[in-house]
């Protein structure tokens, strides 16, 4: 199943603008900009949540 | 004997210049994607070679897109074409439409002047092959895709190269992106299109048309194909020789939208004096259109084809963690690494590549 996490900046301690793609749980490599990529855009359209970032 | 004066048949034609083709990557070289692979059932939005992609409103029928598909012989003074073979046919819906197309950036079009009183005339000129004979389709179309031109031209002769030229006198209505890094002009080759989304060809209106009226539809018959380059769009009334530009000068104008970064052995590095993360950070080849949409990373670990920190002497960590974008803008990107044990916090870093491990970005329209 496709999911999200997002990714804290460790240098600026804020979210970054991008979030990590997971299959089934497991980074893909694809990251994706949370404020202009439309597959993930439209996921969010379908009511879903990323994962948060990490502490 | 001195020259003195320049005749105007030195000049050549209208435009002796280059940079004339507002089209990118219209002889089909670049191919930074597949690297001349074969793309099996594209599905939309999909970029296929560099800067054309392809769009549709279903996901039957397929094709495969091939550059130089089919081996068949370029028109001459070309070198590469893309090819689409049909694999499994469907007769479209009258709402929907199959194409394939180049969305051009605003800021490569804005002197059209299209939507006002000044537009200016262009002419589209394109090769193409098919397996198929008679009417073809296609369209041109705004940013909002509510203003649209659409098209259509002969193929006399199957399997036979076959020039095309449309001039098309600019729209002095329809809202137009003017100088901005937005989609100024859409155009589109149409491989399948309903009836109700052909329109009058050769005439601009306020609609969203993919064809024009009797266009073939090319999804229709297994195993047929399209093939086609030299596509170019310039201002004015007459198509004139193709903008050739140099190989590397055309690849950095698909990088603006797409770039392949294959990283190789080390980068620099740095870590968190704060936690166990590391950062590296690269650049692109060029300055990019926007600020990536989509970043894709080579696998975190240790074997070949992949990716990992090392300490600041060159060392792998007992295990390598989790890679994410922590920051990006159209120069440049950073990698953060998290969740590795073995490093140590406040120290340097590498992140080297084990053999060579492809990063792509995409900041496509």
């Amino acid at each position: 199943m496709k999911m999200y996490k997002l990714v804290k900046n460790f240098i600026t301690n804020q979210i970054s603008d991008y979030a990590m793609e997971l299959i089934d749980g497991v980074p893909t490599g694809v990251n994706v900009n949370i404020h202009t990529n439309e597959e993930y855009l439209a996921w969010l359209d379908e009511g879903n949540t990323p994962e948060a970032a990490d502490a | 004997m001195a020259l003195t004066q320049v005749q105007p048949g030195m000049l050549g034609t209208t435009q002796p210049y280059n940079f004339k083709n507002r089209i990118i990557n219209g002889a089909m070289v670049i191919d930074q994607r597949n690297a001349g692979g074969i793309i099996t059932n594209p599905t939309s939005p999909q970029y296929l070679l560099d800067r054309f992609y392809y769009r549709s409103t279903s996901t039957t029928p397929t094709f495969n897109v091939q550059q130089n598909a089919g081996s068949v012989t370029p028109p001459a003074g070309f070198t590469n074409y893309l090819g689409v073979t049909m694999t499994n046919s469907s007769t479209p819906s009258s709402t929907d439409r199959f194409a394939i197309g180049q969305p051009i950036e605003g800021f490569n079009t804005a002197d059209l002047n299209w939507g006002s009183t000044n537009a200016k005339t262009v002419t589209l000129s394109f090769w193409v092959y098919s397996s198929l004979t008679g009417t073809f389709g296609g369209t041109l179309q705004n940013s909002a895709q509510n203003y649209s031109y659409p098209f259509t031209y002969s193929i006399p002769v199957a399997n036979t190269w076959t020039q095309i030229v449309l001039t098309i006198a600019g729209p002095t209505a329809g809202t137009w992106v003017g100088a901005t890094n937005g989609v100024g002009i859409y155009v589109f080759w149409s491989l399948g299109t309903g009836s109700t989304l052909q329109g009058t060809a050769g005439s601009w209106s306020a609609n969203t048309y993919w064809a024009g009226t009797g266009s073939t539809n090319i999804v229709s018959t297994n195993n047929a194909t399209f093939y086609i380059t030299g596509v170019q769009l310039e201002l004015g009334v007459s198509a004139t020789s193709f903008d050739y530009r140099p190989y590397g000068t055309e690849l950095a104008l698909c990088q603006r939208y797409y770039a392949i970064i294959n990283t190789q052995n080390y980068s620099a590095g740095y870590s968190s004096n704060t936690s166990s993360a590391y950062s590296s950070c690269f650049y692109f080849p060029v300055t990019m259109r926007t600020t990536p949409t989509t970043i894709t990373l080579p696998t975190a670990g240790q074997s070949t084809g992949q990716i990992s920190f090392t300490t600041g002497v060159g060392g792998y960590p007992s295990a390598t963690g989790t890679h994410a974008i922590s920051a990006s803008n159209t120069s440049l990107f950073s990698i953060t690494g998290s969740g590795y044990t073995g490093l140590t916090s406040g120290a340097p870093a590498f992140l080297f590549s084990n053999g060579t491990c492809p990063i792509t970005a995409s900041a496509e329209l």
